[in-house]
């Protein structure tokens, strides 16, 4: 017979295994979802190696830093623009924040369309359909802004945007789907999709590429792992492995 | 038996505080005139503006789609009835994310079902018409199930004794068996009006995520929360909530507590 007792029993299991699901040896990492590809497997490696179990949120950065002021939680941060850790540094937040590589924006053209988009000038031409970031959800999205800003062309491209994403990859499906002719994205999503999206670089004068950026929050219980899993991600194999995905590297001078 | 209703009356307890503690906590995040502020924030006023006019004509649409198809369900048995009725309940199992990628992948501009479409001079990609066939598209099962079922506890007698009287099949329909159904009908609306004013993830991927043009109140919600600006955020999400407790509560009260409840959804 079902006795209460044991229906208590049953619901407080239930109830504690949920509760500690998140303890034991383990660092909280805030990434920027741009950044996956390349963050996911070093942090596959440090686990391998160290035993310490990762838990990882990956989002747009204006998302991860709410989050992470709200929780007060978390003990490493990986930006996809220095100006999100500038932000966390003015209040004290974060310490020990390294530059790890450059985030840079390209033109993805979907290349069915390729051969009429081939600089950056041909965004302006009427008729043309183009998605970009919305510019306060995502660090490519300010980026972006700011591109046609310094280009000159700013009135005549934006005439021409169909679509805003909230994440890289959104505007990126877009182009690849063919729904738009191309939009700024990251170069990374843009060699990830090579099959379907050409690249147009954008002209240097425009703008200034974003740094990633890594540091060690000021709410880390773990300081001591934190700095070693910042130190993994700096090293000379954890900056591979961003290169590797089409990031490129700070020690070559800005493209 | 008084123990199982101590441990009950905690569990009842444990969950009304947990989602009373939540909405508090949100609403005591910010102060009142901070409150007044956002919810004046052209944002704020275009999000309700654009989430009342698209989830009306979503319901709408759904109503008029739901509806029909709930009385066939209900009324004829048809070899893969089965088969049709569970394909019917997939968009409500569905995560809306994957529900916005289908329908981008069907009506994409160079998709055969998009091209034509766009040929034809309709275009639902990124478009306040593309938040409206989201929202149809995850509030019509809903409404189809509440249909069916407020359809089947009409006995189908009452519309042969009218045909008998000289009705038609169509006016007997009109004026007999939707008037009777009527109450599990308006509760089927408010549920499929809910679910369209709260719809997010297929909106996000069908109609994009662009401020002032395709930003419905949830929309708002992600965009404010992901560009950090949590009041217009809570704001709006503060709105979302007030509307849906209302619906909530009229959905109770056409229900007429317990037993009409219980009578609409037994034959479901």
């Amino acid at each position: 017979m079902l006795k209460p007792a044991f229906l208590g029993a049953l619901l407080w299991v239930v109830l504690a295994s949920a509760l500690t699901v998140a303890q034991a040896d383990s660092l909280f990492i805030y990434s920027g979802a741009g950044l996956r590809q390349a963050v996911q497997p070093l942090i596959d490696r440090f686990e391998r190696e160290t035993g310490v179990q990762v838990f990882v949120e990956y989002g747009g950065m204006g998302q991860m830093t709410t989050r992470f002021e709200t929780t007060q939680r978390g003990d490493v941060y990986i930006s996809g623009a220095r100006f999100y850790t500038d932000q966390l540094a003015k209040k004290g937040l974060i310490s020990d924040v390294h530059p790890l590589v450059y985030h840079t924006a390209v033109i993805g053209v979907n290349r069915a369309r390729a051969a009429t988009l081939t600089r950056f000038e041909d965004l302006a031409s009427p008729g043309r359909r183009l998605a970009l970031g919305d510019p306060k959800a995502m660090a490519l999205g300010r980026t972006a802004e700011s591109i046609l800003d310094a280009s000159g062309l700013g009135d005549a491209i934006r005439a021409n945007v169909v679509a805003r994403g909230a994440t890289d990859q959104q505007v990126t499906l877009y182009v690849v789907n063919g729904d738009v002719d191309a939009g700024i994205i990251s170069r990374t999503a843009a060699v990830q999709h090579a099959d379907r999206i050409a690249i147009v670089d954008i002209p240097t004068a425009y703008y200034q590429p974003e740094e990633v950026t890594i540091g060690v929050l000021s709410t880390t219980q773990a300081p001591e792992r934190a700095r070693q899993f910042v130190a993994w991600v700096t090293s000379k194999e954890g900056i591979a492995a961003f290169t590797q995905v089409g990031f490129l590297p700070i020690a070559a001078p800005a493209p | 038996m008084s123990g199982l209703l101590l441990l009950a009356g905690g569990c009842l307890i444990a969950i009304t505080v947990t989602v009373l503690g939540a909405l508090l906590a949100l609403a005591s995040h910010l102060p009142l005139d901070a409150l007044w502020l956002a919810l004046q924030q052209q944002e704020t006023v275009f999000a309700l503006r654009l989430s009342l006019y698209t989830s009306l004509l979503a319901l709408a649409l759904a109503l008029l789609f739901g509806t029909l198809a709930g009385y066939l369900l209900a009324r004829r048995s048809f070899p893969g009835q089965a088969l049709i009725e569970t394909l019917l309940d997939l968009p409500m199992v569905t995560p809306p994310l994957v529900a916005g990628m289908g329908l981008l992948f069907l009506l994409g501009r160079d998709a055969p079902v998009g091209s034509a479409m766009a040929a034809a001079g309709w275009h639902l990609l990124f478009s306040p018409a593309g938040v409206i066939l989201a929202q149809t598209y995850v509030a019509t099962p809903l409404i189809v199930r509440s249909a069916r079922a407020a359809f089947q506890a009409v006995d189908p007698d009452y519309a042969a004794v009218a045909g008998t009287l000289g009705l038609t099949p169509l006016w007997a329909f009109l004026l007999v068996e939707i008037p009777m159904a009527g109450r599990g009908l308006l509760s089927a609306a408010v549920l499929g009006w809910a679910r369209a004013l709260g719809e997010f993830g297929a909106t996000l991927m069908v109609a994009g995520a662009t401020r002032l043009h395709t930003e419905t109140l949830p929309m708002a919600v992600f965009l404010n929360i992901a560009s950090g600006e949590t009041e217009v955020a809570i704001a709006c999400a503060l709105i979302l909530l007030s509307m849906a407790f209302a619906l909530l509560l009229v959905i109770r009260l056409l229900a007429g507590g317990k037993s009409a409840g219980q009578g609409q959804f037994q034959h479901a």
